[in-house]
């Protein structure tokens, strides 16, 4: 008695629960297979009687967003790439060595993963400006480092601090030099982390909007997100191709999330938590 | 092999002084222990002279060569580490090679090198395995492997036997001395049990705050120990400490601060009047006949059977007195009885806070 | 300082450290000087932000703010730690539903701005159609074009993103609580509610504190929900601050009253990233 009070209790907000969480993806995800008509009814048409794809047609072949993919894509691993190579090494300096103004060095990274991104736009769009890089993949790319150089820093410097110190004493007395302990220690042993920070940098990148929609503005170079966003601003929306085109865009971040759940949840809680 | 010699060592870090000045020499061939509670600077030391930490004062050098800013790689040393420090991403056989490859060793001689301390220590069939797949005894072992492949002049140890299970310990403690006699390296092994600094010992190094507190053979800790801390540290159950002065007004006695009185031995007559602490060790002290000659009184207040001998814990001379006895007991607790120290082992030392030994 | 004392470790951070001043504290004192400064590069002292600051839509711009933030983080807090209560409790398919509720988190954040302006459409949104279906209202509303609703409704979308966030940090909060600890009080006698406000609330506080200041930055951040789905309208009725700076310099080219915009913000946002650091710093400590 006590206990299917218990179940009840319990089932009910789980189930409220699970329908907001998921609700918008499934309506996403079933407005992108409904035809032109079933899209616009009163009252609306739950389930698309038959599915179409139609609007992915649309999207795939009639739209610049194949191109806004290959663009992001370039973008999202180039940042993700040379983020993790300069972090590598910062980390594992932040992680083994004192020295003088290591904290404040340390703090300076924690204020740059902090800052919102509208601080600094307005220069840094004359400094890209000023070097070319406007609507370049190189002015994205190196201004995404914004975003994932500071969190791949922080994520990694708690990886390798979790190296116990004896390993790389022992690689010492081995003969190895500082360089060869961390690519031939320390490095391998932070896999998890390398790919904890390579999801996070890929995903914080894919999602990006503000730098996107200030510095790449011409047609051959904006990136999904961006012309997402466009497909709605203009006049007449054609939701059913706005929705397809979410579900590609979500495609590749669901693809990474299943592959990987766990390591994806530790790497936004470590990434969330340390800053 | 070489002697390792350390000549008014000093570390400091920052405003903290690690290591005072430390003089010591470790023979060639010879084992030399470290021990000493924690925070006393035996890790420290040890790894000055690995190399893994600079110094900041004084000098080292290994087989006659000053080795202050060489670099660990070339001062021809192996070290053991407490938790092992095998690395977790290689086989055993890789976790013993390191060292060799990194020094650019030929693969062939490699792999005998690594055949040879396998067969040594037993290792052959664990040789393909990650240390993951290994107990905690075999990882210890191929720990000890992976020094002994390059044949260095100098082993170090840093509590190796710390992580291991009592028994474990034991048999281990065998095998390193085993090792030793076999490989006969000069080796500097740190411990905090003074059990393991006792047994594997060719002397004992007994270190405090960074000082050395005495050098010598296990033996001669145990029996002339040079103060009341090497005296309290070396031995278990711990020695007796017994505070009060030696009357020689008349008779040769030894009056406890609550007024209890020990005889001791007439040699004593130059320490009299001033306060001293009388130390004797647990095993020194018996329970007697109320009428013995010398006896003096206790209320018992602990007893403890370890199977071999008894340990009862009576008070007695304003303090708590361990005494260790061969034969069972039935004595209950808060019963007197009477106790009788041997004539011929107290030890004195200063009341100071050095408590330096006084001469007997 | 010869170049052998310097700790290797230096070396190390040392690429990325002038990256990021690069990147960051060149900008940043760049914004600063083009905002006492006017579009030909002469000094015009604090005319910038005077003007910026007298504009009749500041005031509205930062009630707004202030109301997305406070809703938003409110709201997060709420459901999130809610969600994080609830799936701590053992229940039939909880793993499924741990990471069921992860999906709004890891849907990008356009994705969701155009999912739910398309769930809130006047005429075929579901939205409508099921408030309507209960009888909760009588006619469609306009969520996003009626003046009165829009921050409600962006408020929403924030929440339902962030709130994931929330419920795990949450539960990882929980999940560091001693089971005895709930033994114990239920030894006692304690209900579940008492459970909750005497045992897990103050076991949480401290993640609390740290992500409701992380919430705060990020809302403050919130440039991409509400400029995909309103940009800022109807009637700068869902304008923040940060779309203002974007607004500003992108749309109107006034580059130094935005930077004199950029200041303000960031002087504002400071003061809750020191805030977050000195948590932060002494959580560190324990």
């Amino acid at each position: 008695m006590k206990d299917s009070r218990r179940t009840l209790l319990i089932s009910l907000p789980v189930a409220i629960l699970v329908i907001v969480a998921v609700f918008p993806f499934l309506w996403m995800a079933v407005s992108a297979f409904k035809p032109l008509s079933q899209l616009y009814t009163i009252p609306p048409q739950w389930l698309p009687d038959p599915p179409t794809l139609a609007n992915f047609k649309n999207v795939l072949f009639e739209s610049n967003i194949p191109r806004y993919f290959v663009n992001s894509l370039i973008i999202s691993i180039g940042s993700t790439f040379l983020a993790l190579v300069f972090a590598v090494f910062a980390a594992y300096g932040f992680a083994r060595f004192d020295f003088r103004g290591r904290s404040a060095a340390l703090a300076f990274v924690l204020i740059g993963q902090l800052l919102p991104t509208a601080t600094v736009i307005v220069p840094l769009y004359i400094v890209l400006n000023y070097l070319g890089l406007i609507n370049t993949y190189l002015g994205l790319i190196l201004v995404y480092l914004i975003l994932t150089l500071p969190l791949s820093v922080w994520m990694l410097t708690g990886y390798f601090r979790g190296i116990p110190k004896e390993l790389e004493d022992a690689a010492i007395i081995d003969g190895a030099s500082q360089l060869g302990v961390l690519f031939r220690i320390s490095l391998p042993l932070v896999t998890p982390g390398i790919i904890a920070v390579t999801l996070y940098s890929f995903v914080a990148t894919w999602n990006e909007f503000v730098f996107a929609l200030s510095f790449a503005t011409e047609k051959e170079m904006k990136t999904l997100p961006i012309g997402l966003a466009e497909f709605s601003t203009e006049f007449d929306t054609d939701w059913g191709a706005v929705m397809a085109a979410s579900f590609v865009m979500t495609l590749p971040i669901a693809l990474i999330f299943l592959v990987m759940q766990r390591m994806f949840v530790s790497g936004l809680m470590s990434g969330a938590t340390k800053g | 092999m070489a002697q390792v010699a350390l000549n008014k060592l000093v570390k400091r870090y920052g405003a903290y002084q690690a290591l005072h000045e430390v003089d010591m020499t470790v023979e060639n061939g010879e084992f030399v222990v470290l021990v000493g509670p924690s925070g006393c600077g035996k890790s420290t030391l040890l790894r000055t002279i690995a190399g893994l930490e600079e110094i900041s004062g004084g000098t080292i050098s290994i087989g006659g060569r000053v080795v202050n800013t060489i670099r660990p790689k070339e001062r021809d040393i192996a070290m053991v580490f407490q938790s092992y420090a095998l690395y977790p991403h290689k086989t055993v056989r890789k976790n013993m090679s390191f060292a060799l490859k990194l020094a650019g060793v030929a693969q062939p001689e490699i792999d005998k090198a690594v055949e040879r301390a396998a067969a040594i220590l037993g290792l052959e069939p664990l040789l393909d395995r990650k240390p993951k797949q290994l107990s905690g005894g075999q990882r210890q072992r191929v720990a000890m492997g992976r020094a002994i492949v390059r044949n260095p002049q100098v082993f170090l140890f840093d509590e190796p036997l710390s992580n291991l299970d009592a028994k474990l310990r034991v048999q281990m403690r065998a095998e390193i001395r085993e090792l030793h006699q076999r490989l006969g390296a000069t080796t500097v092994y740190v411990t905090h049990d003074q059990i393991e600094a006792m047994t594997m010992a060719d002397k004992i190094v007994v270190m405090r705050d960074g000082h050395i507190e005495q050098i010598g053979h296990p033996l001669e800790l145990y029996d002339r120990p040079a103060n009341r801390f090497v005296a309290g540290f070396i031995g278990s159950p711990a020695m007796n400490f017994i505070e009060g002065q030696v009357d020689a007004s008349g008779t040769d006695r030894f009056i406890a601060s609550d007024g209890t009185a020990i005889p001791v031995s007439a040699r004593l007559g130059i320490l009299k009047r001033s306060p001293a602490v009388l130390a004797i060790r647990p095993e020194d002290l018996s329970i007697v006949e109320e009428n013995t000659p010398g006896a003096f009184p206790g209320m018992v207040s602990v007893v403890e059977t370890t199977g071999p001998e008894t340990i009862v814990i009576a008070n007695s001379c304003g303090t708590r007195l361990s005494v260790v006895i061969k034969e069972r007991s039935r004595l209950k607790l808060g019963e007197k009885v009477w106790l009788s120290a041997d004539v011929s082992k107290l030890h004195f030392f200063e009341a100071s806070k050095d408590g330096r030994r006084l001469a007997a | 300082m010869t170049l052998r004392n310097i700790s290797p470790g230096v070396w190390f951070i040392l690429p990325t450290m002038l990256l990021l001043a690069a990147l960051i504290v060149y900008p940043m004192l760049s914004t600063a000087e083009l905002s006492v400064t006017d579009a030909n590069g002469a000094f015009s002292g604090m005319r910038n932000f005077n003007v910026a600051i007298s504009a009749p839509s500041t005031r509205l711009i930062l009630f707004n703010t202030a109301y997305y933030v406070i809703g938003s983080v409110v709201f997060q807090l709420l459901l999130g730690i809610l969600a994080g209560i609830l799936l701590n409790q053992h229940f039939a398919g909880r793993s499924l539903v741990r990471s069921l509720m992860l999906i709004p988190w890891v849907v990008p954040g356009i994705v969701a701005a155009m999912t739910w302006a398309w769930m809130f459409h006047t005429d075929y949104g579901i939205i409508n159609y099921m408030l309507m279906q209960v009888g909760i209202i009588s006619e469609p509303i306009g969520w996003l074009t009626n003046p009165n609703t829009v921050m409600p409704a962006l408020i929403a979308v924030n929440a339902w993103k962030m709130f994931p966030f929330v419920a795990v940090m949450v539960l990882a909060g929980l999940q560091s609580v001693p089971e005895e600890l709930y033994e114990a009080v239920r030894v006692d006698g304690a209900s579940f509610w008492h459970e909750i406000w005497h045992i897990m609330l103050p076991q949480l506080r401290p993640v609390l504190v740290s992500i409701t200041l992380l919430l705060t930055i990020w809302a403050l951040d919130g440039i991409t929900i509400i400029y995909s789905i309103t940009g800022g309208g109807p009637a700068n009725r869902s304008m923040i601050f940060p779309i203002q700076i974007y607004v500003q310099a992108f749309e109107y080219f006034e580059f130094n009253r935005a930077a004199a915009l950029s200041v303000l913000y960031f002087l504002f946002i400071s003061v809750i990233i020191v805030l977050y650091m000195r948590v932060f710093a002494a959580q560190e400590k324990d």
